[in-house]
């Protein structure tokens, strides 16, 4: 059965096929979903926020992007503001476990894969998603515009942005990571 | 650095950066778990919720009347305070810092506006000029949900909602689709945000600059 059989079968209610559009496309999403929150739980809540939210309008998909594009642009979405209401919550609260989010990288990396991490996490979450989306996951800049909603020349700009952001945070390290 | 340098910058760093947030290699995909918490909550929300809207016994009715006349007077109340001291009523937001405030209801009433736009033709999300207030609203519900205008949960689930629908329609702009009457996006879904953003914004005559 293809997608689009598959995708109409959904659409009337059926759950077998519900079920084989999330198992094609699940392990994706979560990835994503765990490249942005760095954090186990999170990206669990984020993909089941995300397949919630796809199920409820998957009516209203009439297929002009392919399904993955939508359900990745619906991800993106349920992530970052997932994200907003942590980082607001670690602002103001400063809870404790919240110092431990993103603590899934293992600890002996090395001084240059930390420092990079590091700078990574404090792009603006624009360019960092877009760096993600596109160095880390993969997308082209035609996905990327399409799932958050901006021309791809925007998301051309802030990679670039974030890249020369990158370079510039670990121009004292170009010994290391130029040999 | 030199143009060498740079290329080799970024040769590197798509390779040092698949290690970000990169699952760990003996990680496994919670399929399962995350399944049931989607049947879960999917169960839930097909469940209807029933509410009694008339109370057992004679007495909780009065009280109940006793308290819709009280919120009723406060309603009343607050309603001609403002309309003295504005000119216009305005929603209580006693919580919000007023700038937030204004931005939030100015926002929201040129959403409603939008949506309006939308609703009245299947070709308008196309249309050159909805695209590019489409693109705005996307921004400024953006900030929105970064500010303290959207700490408010209700306020918070509306400029979701609204968000989504903004990027369902900046995604037409990119479809290579020649039908044009097929619309991507629901009109029930309009529909209902359109009376979510009319209930959050005030009435009267618009604020004036």
């Amino acid at each position: 059965m293809n997608e689009r059989e598959l995708l109409t079968r959904a659409q009337a209610g059926d759950p077998v096929a519900e079920r084989a559009i999330y198992d094609t496309h699940v392990d994706r999403v979560y990835r994503l979903a765990f490249r942005l929150a760095g954090d186990a739980e999170l990206a669990k809540e984020f993909t089941q926020d995300a397949f919630v939210r796809a199920f409820e309008r998957l009516a209203t998909f009439r297929g002009d992007s392919a399904l993955s594009t939508w359900l990745h642009a619906i991800t993106v979405s349920v992530a970052l503001n997932g994200l907003r209401k942590v980082r607001r919550l670690k602002r103001e609260v400063q809870l404790e476990h919240a110092e431990s989010l993103g603590s899934d990288r293992p600890r002996s990396d090395p001084l240059l894969r930390q420092r990079l991490d590091e700078a990574i996490d404090k792009l603006p979450t624009g360019y960092r998603t877009v760096f993600l989306m596109h160095d880390v996951q993969g997308f082209t800049h035609e996905e990327i515009g399409a799932a958050l909603g901006i021309e791809v020349g925007t998301s051309k700009a802030q990679l670039f942005r974030a890249r020369a952001r990158l370079r510039e945070r670990l121009a004292d390290l170009a010994g290391a990571w130029s040999a | 650095m030199n143009a060498n340098d740079d290329d080799r910058f970024d040769a590197w760093l798509r390779a040092a950066s698949a290690g970000y947030n990169a699952l760990p290699p003996d990680a496994q995909v919670p399929r399962e778990e995350m399944w049931r918490a989607i049947a879960a909550a999917r169960a839930a929300a097909a469940t209807p919720r029933v509410t009694r809207l008339v109370p057992r016994t004679p007495w909780a009715l009065a009280a109940a009347a006793v308290a819709l006349l009280a919120v009723g007077i406060g309603i009343g109340r607050m309603t001609q305070t403002d309309q003295v001291n504005s000119g216009f009523s305005t929603a209580p937001d006693s919580q919000l810092p007023a700038t937030y405030s204004v931005a939030a209801t100015r926002h929201l009433t040129s959403a409603e506006a939008f949506v309006t736009a939308v609703r009245m033709s299947s070709y308008a999300p196309r249309d050159t000029a909805i695209q590019r207030w489409a693109r705005d609203l996307l921004t400024d519900t953006r900030l929105l949900l970064d500010s303290p205008a959207g700490e408010d949960q209700r306020r918070r689930a509306l400029l979701e909602d609204l968000e989504l629908l903004l990027v369902q329609v900046l995604q037409l702009e990119d479809s290579r689709t020649t039908d044009t009457n097929e619309l991507l996006l629901d009109k029930t879904q309009q529909d209902q945000l359109l009376t979510r953003l009319r209930a959050n914004v005030p009435a009267g005559p618009p604020a004036r600059s």
